[in-house]
């Protein structure tokens, strides 16, 4: 589960400044409405994290993703089949 | 929960524009004289963001042809080709258009938007890749939501990241498609496309390109991005629209791939959406054969280009990478590009506002697109005009103060 952990924080990390006032980016925030951003740049983001875990997260698969921990565990799923 | 929750950020943005004075989105004309004049309130105010490149709108022969065609054929199709059949300007234009590629295969849909839907939707199958530039049009984003097919977005324009995202593929079996285009709407900048073939062979790839902005705009006979780099034979398929150098509405794709034509029996987006009226097709037509035989035109439109791009670089103000028919001039914060915008359009220029998300890492542009017909007094004229309006509001200011 180290993998998932270790994803999640880098999430996080990346997310952290799209977070509203007084609020935290957890593993339970929803990506698209918890935050400000907008959807380019969560793909922009995505594509950050594709090359720090070294896979490729298809967008059709993103669009299914609303929490950060369901990203973390696409990205670590997908990490630990290649 | 409202119809239009989901879309609550975007309708702020516009909010915003609508609160500084600016409706760019919106602008309704009292007349259009001209390639490169319209009237609001009374006057005349000079296009300068209408992709209008070869100044064909009112070319008195495309005008012409397609009066002769609406009186011989009438208004409309009512219908589509596989129901209601294909009329001689259909037939004709696709003919002339294959020939004008040297290719094999040529196929007119509705409009550019559905022949990227059209295309990418039926060649990607739910086993397939469709790897597209991060900077597509949304027609090619759509397409990719209407594809089964795997999505997988590449950074600008790198061959590099494209390369190591096919790395990543290596044990997938099904087609791996690349899509590009040939002049970025945002930006103005050139498809890397000697680059990105050598991945695509590297990886036995097929490849796309979108040349909505470049045909007739590049190379020696204006067939686009894929004649100026000498690799007409390297794209599968290459898509274009009427709507720009072509003056008209309508898209189209041509192919050297065998079985290309078995397109018009599966492809809905061809399928099942009514045919251009053929006079449109015998107004595109015409423009096709200016395109072959005026290459004036396109000496013209770069002569502007250039002349513009020079000049809006000389102010100071910061553009797009390549001198190219779409001049993308970088504003510091979306209430400066917003305020410029209302401030030419005040003094009669309309060019394009595009803020983030749309444009590539959120920044805030004013998009120009210079057209053959302009006049050199018009681009002077513009360029004057955005340099006193960006000073006086200190766009031009915070911009030179930042360097
Ligand atoms: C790159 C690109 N592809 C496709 C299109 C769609 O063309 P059309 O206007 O014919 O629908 C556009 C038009 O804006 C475009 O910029």
């Amino acid at each position: 589960m180290t993998m998932v952990n270790d994803v999640e924080a880098s999430i996080i990390e990346a997310l952290s400044p799209f977070r509203r006032p007084d609020s935290l980016v957890t593993g339970d925030t929803v990506i698209m409405t918890d935050l400000d951003i907008d959807s380019v740049v969560v793909m922009d983001i995505v594509m950050e994290l594709e090359d720090k875990f070294e896979v490729s997260v298809p967008m059709d698969q993103m669009a299914r993703i609303k929490t950060v921990r369901e990203l973390a565990q696409t990205i670590a799923s997908i990490r630990s089949e290649t | 929960m409202s119809l239009f929750q989901r879309v609550a950020p975007l309708k702020a943005t516009y909010d915003f524009m609508r609160s500084m004075g600016a409706d760019p989105l919106r602008v309704e004309w009292d007349d259009v004289l001209s390639p490169t004049q319209a009237v609001k309130n009374g006057r005349v105010v000079t296009l300068a963001g209408t992709h209008n490149y070869l100044g064909l709108t009112f070319d008195p022969q495309v005008v012409g042809a397609a009066i002769d065609s609406l009186q011989k054929h009438g208004a409309g199709t009512t219908g589509s080709r596989i129901a209601n059949g294909t009329y001689p300007e259909h037939a004709a234009f696709e003919r002339e258009l294959a020939d004008f590629f040297g290719m094999p295969h040529a196929m007119v849909f509705s409009t550019g938007f559905l022949a990227n839907l059209g295309v990418l939707a039926t060649v990607a199958g739910p086993d397939d890749v469709l790897l597209i530039d991060a900077d597509s049009h949304a027609s090619i984003y759509d397409a990719c939501g209407l594809s089964k097919a795997q999505i997988v977005r590449f950074r600008h324009n790198s061959a590099e990241d494209l390369d190591k995202r096919l790395e990543r593929l290596k044990g997938h079996t099904g087609n791996k498609i690349i899509v590009i285009e040939g002049i970025y709407s945002m930006l103005g900048d050139r498809g890397a496309m000697r680059e990105i073939v050598a991945v695509k062979e590297k990886h036995g790839a097929y490849l796309i390109v979108d040349q909505a902005h470049c045909f007739g705009v590049l190379g020696e006979n204006g067939l686009g991005l894929v004649e100026e780099v000498g690799m007409l034979d390297k794209a599968d398929i290459i898509i274009g629209t009427f709507s720009k150098s072509l003056g008209c509405v309508g898209g189209f794709a041509v192919s050297n791939l065998p079985d290309f034509d078995a397109m018009r029996i599966v492809c809905r987006p061809y399928m099942f959406t009514a045919s251009l009226p053929p006079s449109v097709m015998a107004g595109a037509r015409a423009a096709l054969n200016a395109i072959r035989t005026r290459p004036d035109l396109r000496a013209k439109l770069w002569r502007n280009a250039v002349f513009l791009y020079d000049n809006l670089a000389q102010a100071g103000f910061k553009l797009g990478p390549e001198k190219t028919p779409i001049i993308a001039v970088e504003l510091p914060s979306r209430e400066l590009a917003i305020d410029t915008w209302r401030g030419l359009f005040d003094a009669g220029f309309y060019v394009n506002l595009a803020l983030a998300p749309a444009t590539p890492g959120g920044i805030s542009l004013l998009r120009i697109s210079v057209s053959a017909a302009h006049q050199p007094e018009q681009l002077q004229g513009l360029a004057e005009a955005l340099t006193r309006v960006a000073t006086s509001n200190g766009a031009l200011a915070t911009r030179l103060a930042a360097e």
